[in-house]
């Protein structure tokens, strides 16, 4: 960030550097008169050297909806980022078990063997 | 026929963007050394390649990065062909008409002590602080203009604006210790 001090100085020195309203209007004036009479420098640029480099990303951070949008897409794809490496972490911290539901079993298959023993020795009683 | 109203939209494109952009071209040719004798030459130049060159260029948003990139070339060429080499780097004439002697005096020493930190920081820095600071184009015009990448700009920005700070404040504190 600019601190004020800068900021004020700079802004000085731009309202000091301009061309002037009669200047300008007779540059343009000259411009244009040159460009209608086809009157042009022999010194030219390749397309390539002017032309300039523009990505969407560029494109869009020309414009303030743009810089939010492009915000709110970094921010929800850190999120996405965030959440599925959360999930693999509770994943690997705590591996799906089967160990409960053996157990489970196994105490069920005791307890029916124990009832069977028991009817056994009623009827044998 | 038809090539003649493409020249006369395109020299309607070019009046348009020579009244939004010219003082932002001619202060960019001073700043890149152009005397001030031949700014407003190369200022013509700058604007009769984007004539030539407009029906090429989409509109993007980076219109300053585009104009800032032919300054550059054509300052470049200036250098190269003429040699005129004596005015390089000095400070930007003041055109604006004063207002009152307080505010001239005032836009005077911004000038003169803007054009002194300018002239001794290193070229990558003080065009990146330049587009930046005093021309106000964002960081991705920045880095399209000079062809640089993003994180090089904002480096380059921050480190400059802290040598101005600095340069600044020690010129605070030393007007307060003068007599």
């Amino acid at each position: 960030m600019k601190s004020d001090r800068a900021r004020r100085v700079l802004a000085l020195y731009r309202s000091a550097a301009t061309l002037g309203v009669d200047e300008k209007a007779r540059l343009g004036d000259l411009v244009l008169a040159r460009t209608l009479r086809g009157d042009f420098p022999r010194f030219d640029l390749p397309a390539a050297a002017v032309a300039p480099d523009s990505t969407f990303a560029f494109r869009a951070w020309g414009f303030a909806l743009g810089k939010v949008g492009l915000a709110l897409v970094a921010l929800g794809v850190s999120g996405a980022f965030a959440c599925a490496w959360q999930k693999s972490a509770d994943v690997s911290s705590n591996p799906p078990s089967r160990e409960p539901f053996r157990h489970g079993a196994l105490h069920v298959e005791r307890l029916e063997a124990e009832l069977r023993a028991l009817t056994q020795d009623d009827r044998a009683a | 026929m038809a090539s003649r109203r493409d020249d006369s939209s395109s020299a309607a494109q070019v009046t348009r963007v020579f009244a939004e952009h010219a003082d932002f071209v001619w202060r960019s040719l001073r700043r890149l050394g152009v005397a001030a004798a031949d700014a407003d030459d190369v200022l013509q130049e700058v604007f009769l390649v984007v004539h030539r060159r407009i029906s090429e260029y989409e509109d993007r948003g980076l219109m300053r990065a585009w104009l800032f990139s032919i300054s550059q070339q054509l300052s470049k060429h200036y250098h190269r062909s003429a040699k005129r080499m004596e005015e390089r780097q000095r400070g930007v004439v003041t055109n604006a008409p004063g207002t009152d002697l307080e505010e001239a005096v005032a836009r005077r020493e911004a000038d003169q002590v803007v054009n002194a930190f300018l002239d001794g920081l290193d070229e990558s820095l003080r065009l990146a602080f330049y587009l930046s600071d005093v021309e106000g184009l964002t960081a991705p015009e920045i880095s399209s203009a000079l062809g640089v990448k993003l994180n090089t700009v904002y480096s380059r920005v921050r480190k400059a604006r802290k040598l101005f700070d600095d340069l600044l404040a020690s010129r605070a504190r030393e007007e307060l210790e003068a007599p």
